[in-house]
């Protein structure tokens, strides 16, 4: 009775578990204590014993059709009516097997092997843990690849919002849990070319075609390889024309597409005026007398530091000037600026040769400046000579540049439109020590009237000098204005143009220079008011960028001092 | 002498010339590969009447334009000036008989084409810039001779008019901008760019089948069957006790922070079902006893989705924590009352084995998960409850997406 009373007290655990085996040995200390008086067993009745085996039967006949499904329900009635018959527990475990219910099943083995360790189904039941055994482990690592496409899917979710630095944290994860995925080494590398590291996403360029040693994709990949290692290399030589975004070789003067410049980045003048606190540029003129003429500060030119400091190459700064262009009205055709439009209209039109920006034309105002330019390095070109406009007088520049390459010599020939129309010709020539830096420029210009003005003559000429401090700074730079005269050739015979210049000069002798450099030089008169040619050295923007400006006349002397904060160092910041 | 005869000479040869050139187009000759309608340059000519010589001179290189528009409009200002000039002069000084400058019309400038006869190069253009100032200053001066005040628009008109270029679209000198503004918030990428994981994609989706052939024993009826006295005493007895005298019905398992909230519950409803099921042993109606049955298969089938729909709403949902706060008898029907309905509550824990079936109307059962959907009020929450009830007790292979929905339909139950 003991027996019987123990085999029941076990089956009745077992019975808990059966939809839930895990949970029978927290069951069984509960059970134990309260089941244990209230099972027994009795005789089956007839009608039991009826139903058993109709579900037995019925079970068997679906088994053999098969129809595993319908075979488990009436087997399942079976074990309903008469609990834990090895046979019905053995037969549930294969057909709950072949119905992929395998933790129902595992439940019957372990049910069957504690109530019949001895039963003439064990050694068979053993294989079937063995297949249960491989089913768990086949669904665990069914499961462990549903986590790891969840998380790669993560990351490029993540990716394709833009969000790469979450991204590639994903990706890390990913890659640490299946290292030979090459979809993983390929989306690392997308987010680090995103992020403009292009060294990393070769890396993993390279890795993915590692790891996927014929892809379909072989071809796509190489090339993009390649672009992207031509982007590197473009990153370590090249810089960016902060106007219109072109990529430029390092020591290009010019941008040969639009023609801004110079980048003339070592030079002391053009890293002179920094956009950082306690730097400055301080203008003041003097008169010929000596008397101050008065201050002018002069805004920063190059913000965040040294001039051209942030301009080395890179897709993504590109892209930024190009939109600031774009939201300008400009159009590119591929790299090339080529026209801006305000509202429908075409403000510029940029004719782009095959090597260089030739002309530009304005058809709304008929304007056209043209560019002459020579080639100096693969894809550098030096300006040889340019249309500047300046408050509606067109200046032609030419330049020369010495064996290094450098700036030697600038012509600028204008008709100078807001004053008497005269065509004035300007020259800068530029002093280097042995070092290459700029020590002085020699300025002068002048023109020629005409006969019936009594033929004058006007000539002027100057020097701008640069005094540098310890660190090879611009600290001071010094025009002065050394000559300035004016000669009639003859006594005009027109009595209103020899009235207008006795006015202008009443002191003059004709054949006589007249020294210009208190009045300025007047050339005539519309109505009451005198018509100057001043000494215009706005042109001359190439040879420092403190240097332009359209001289007042009487100031005979323009220093322009410059501050700098302590650590800013030519040299240190390069 | 020598100098007046080579003067009659010039002035001679100049009127010849600006004989000829009265018929001459006043336009550049064609050619040098440039399409004449369709060039970028145009510009006009200009034969300017020299007061002092009499003569006039074709000047070539003084302008160019654009467009074609803004080159008449310039034209058709110079025009003007002129007439002005002649008109006045005629008025005032009817016996210099001064003579009109003539001009081409806009037409595409060659003088910048070396390969042209009408080439003109830097010094040829200034020389030519300059006869117009000579000619400009003396027809001035003519002007103000013949009374025209100095600060007349007149006088002051004959001047070579500014442009008009607004440098501001083209500035020469561009401030060097800094790294920060540069700096450019990457594009999001097209979803299709990022590859795919392969992983996973040549596993097998199910579960291989079996490598050895299991076949099924025969199984002997058995002649004793396992009866608990504690669910349905009652029935054992034949008397009508209620089943609140229960005493052996399992205890919840405490909250043991399993992975599935579910689980004690279940494991508990899981025996109960058994006690159920040894109970109806004492019945001796046949169809009583299978009905009672297949309530009970039924019952097993709705423990094991429920398990399943709790994991599905996840350990921290509201589900889960309804099932893990069930903390006694009371609490497990309440929760079986807001799951399923009051009318399946009162079969849950039956005190008679035979009140285990539940009987639910067909109008719920046909299509429960259209009874389940219905959100215009045609069934009551009841009826959705118990439909909820049939289903989970006669499915057996519920879709991920049918568990997602009805666990979030079992969370608004409670």
């Amino acid at each position: 009775m003991n027996r019987l009373r123990n085999r029941i007290l076990l089956a009745l655990l077992l019975a808990a578990s059966f939809a839930l085996p895990r949970l029978a040995a927290e069951a069984q200390a509960r059970e134990q204590v309260e089941a244990e008086d209230i099972t027994e067993s009795r005789p089956a009745t007839a009608e039991e014993r009826e139903e058993f085996t109709r579900a037995i039967a019925f079970g068997k006949r679906y088994a053999a059709i098969p129809d595993a499904k319908a075979a488990l329900e009436h087997y399942l009635r079976a074990d309903a009516i008469f609990p834990d018959q090895p046979g019905v527990l053995y037969n549930l475990a294969i057909l709950m097997v072949k119905e992929g219910r395998y933790a129902d099943a595992q439940s019957r083995v372990d049910r069957y092997l504690a109530l019949y360790s001895t039963g003439p189904e064990v050694e068979t039941i053993r294989k079937l843990q063995t297949e249960l055994d491989f089913q768990k482990d086949f669904e665990k690592r069914q499961q462990e690849t549903k986590n790891y496409v969840e998380l790669f899917n993560r990351g490029r979710y993540l990716l394709a919002r833009g969000e790469y630095e979450q991204a590639l944290r994903i990706f890390e994860e990913v890659a640490d849990k299946q290292p030979t995925d090459a979809a993983v080494a390929y989306n690392q590398a997308l987010a680090y070319e995103q992020l403009g590291d292009f060294v990393r996403s070769t890396e993993f360029l390279r890795r993915y075609l590692a790891l996927t040693p014929s892809p379909e994709d072989k071809n796509d990949v190489d090339a993009k390889l390649f672009k992207l290692e031509a982007e590197i290399t473009d990153m370590r030589t090249k810089f960016i024309c902060p106007y219109c975004g072109l990529k430029l070789e390092n020591g290009a003067t010019w941008c040969h597409r639009c023609w801004h410049g110079p980048y003339l980045f070592d030079e002391a003048q053009w890293n002179s005026r920094p956009c950082l606190e306690g730097a400055s540029a301080t203008r003041t003129m003097y008169y010929v007398d000596g008397r101050f003429g008065g201050n002018e500060l002069l805004s920063c030119l190059s913000k965040g530091g040294p001039y051209g400091q942030a301009l080395a190459y890179s897709p993504a700064k590109q892209k930024t000037i190009r939109a600031a262009r774009k939201a300008e009205g400009w159009l590119y055709d591929g790299d090339y600026l080529v026209e801006k439009k305000v509202g429908d209209q075409k403000v510029i039109v940029l004719e782009q040769g095959a090597d260089v920006l030739e002309r530009l034309l304005a058809p709304v105002t008929g304007d056209v400046l043209a560019y002459e330019a020579a080639k100096t390095g693969t894809e550098s070109w030096n300006l040889d000579r340019e249309d500047v406009v300046i408050d509606g007088v067109d200046y032609v520049k030419s330049y020369s540049y010495d064996a290094a390459g450098r700036l030697a010599r600038e012509t600028v020939a204008y008709q100078n439109r807001g004053a008497c129309d005269d065509l004035i010709q300007m020259t800068a020539d530029y002093v280097r020590n042995q070092s290459g830096a700029l020590q002085s420029v020699k300025l002068g210009g002048g023109y020629s009237g005409l006969q019936v003005e009594g033929s004058p003559t006007v000539a002027w000429s100057g020097t701008l000098a640069f005094s540098y401090d310890d660190k090879g700074r611009v600290a001071r730079e010094e025009f002065v204005l050394s000559s300035f005269t004016k000669t009639y050739a003859e006594k005009p015979r027109a009595d209103q143009i020899r009235d207008d210049i006795k006015s202008f000069y009443p002191q003059m002798k004709w054949k006589q220079p007249i020294d210009l450099t208190r009045s300025g030089d007047f050339c005539g008169a519309a109505g009451s008011q005198r018509l100057s040619n001043r000494i215009d050295l706005r042109p001359f923007y190439t040879v420092s960028p403190s240097l332009p400006i359209l001289l007042p006349p009487g100031v005979a002397k323009m220093t322009v001092d410059y501050a700098y904060p302590e650590a800013y160092g030519l040299k240190n910041d390069k | 002498m020598r100098r007046i005869s080579t003067s009659i000479l010039l002035v001679g040869l100049t009127l010849v010339s600006a004989g000829a050139g009265a018929q001459a187009p006043l336009t550049c000759q064609s050619g040098a590969g440039i399409d004449p309608a369709n060039c970028a340059v145009v510009h006009y000519h200009v034969k300017m009447y020299r007061p002092d010589t009499k003569t006039s001179v074709e000047l070539t290189g003084l302008n160019e334009f654009a467009s074609r528009t803004a080159c008449e409009a310039a034209l058709a200002a110079e025009r003007a000036r002129n007439t002005a000039v002649v008109e006045f002069l005629k008025k005032n000084e009817p016996r210099l008989q001064y003579q009109a400058d003539q001009f081409g019309a806009c037409h595409c400038d060659m003088t910048r084409t070396q390969s042209s006869a009408n080439f003109l190069d830097d010094a040829k253009r200034a020389a030519e810039r300059r006869t117009q100032l000579d000619i400009l200053a003396r027809v001035r001066l003519r002007l103000i001779d013949s009374n025209a005040l100095p600060n007349s628009e007149l006088v002051t008109s004959l001047r070579v008019p500014p442009g008009t270029f607004d440098a501001a679209q083209w500035p020469r000198t561009v401030v060097s901008p800094s790294a920060k503004e540069l700096a450019a918030a990457p594009e999001p990428l097209p979803d299709t760019a990022a590859k795919v994981t392969m992983v996973g994609a040549d596993a097998a989706k199910s579960a291989p089948a079996a490598s050895i052939e299991f076949p099924l024993v025969e199984v002997p009826t058995p002649k004793e069957v396992m009866v608990t006295r504690a669910i349905a005493p009652s029935v054992i007895s034949g008397e009508t006790e209620p089943a609140s005298t229960d005493t052996t019905t399992p205890a919840p398992a405490a909250d043991s922070g399993e992975a599935n909230a579910a689980e004690a519950f279940v494991n508990y409803e899981t025996s109960r079902v058994q006690a159920i099921l040894r109970a109806s042993g004492q019945i001796d109606d046949a169809a009583t006893k299978k009905s009672i049955l297949e309530a009970a298969v039924a019952r097993m089938q709705l423990l094991s989705n429920l398990k399943l729909l709790v994991e599905t709403a996840g350990p921290r949902s509201a589900l889960a924590g309804a099932f893990r706060a069930v903390d006694g008898e009371a609490a497990r029907l309440d929760l079986v009352g807001k799951l399923f309905g009051e009318s399946v509550k009162s079969h849950w824990a039956p005190v008679d084995a035979k009140d285990v079936v539940v009987d639910i109307p067909a109008e719920l059962t046909g299509d429960p998960f259209a009874v389940l959907r219905e959100a215009t009020g045609k069934y009551s929450r009841e009826q959705q409850k118990q439909s909820l009830y049939h289903l989970l007790a006669r499915t057996s292979n519920l879709t991920s997406s049918q568990l997602l929905s009805l666990a979030d339909l079992m969370q608004s139950f409670l």
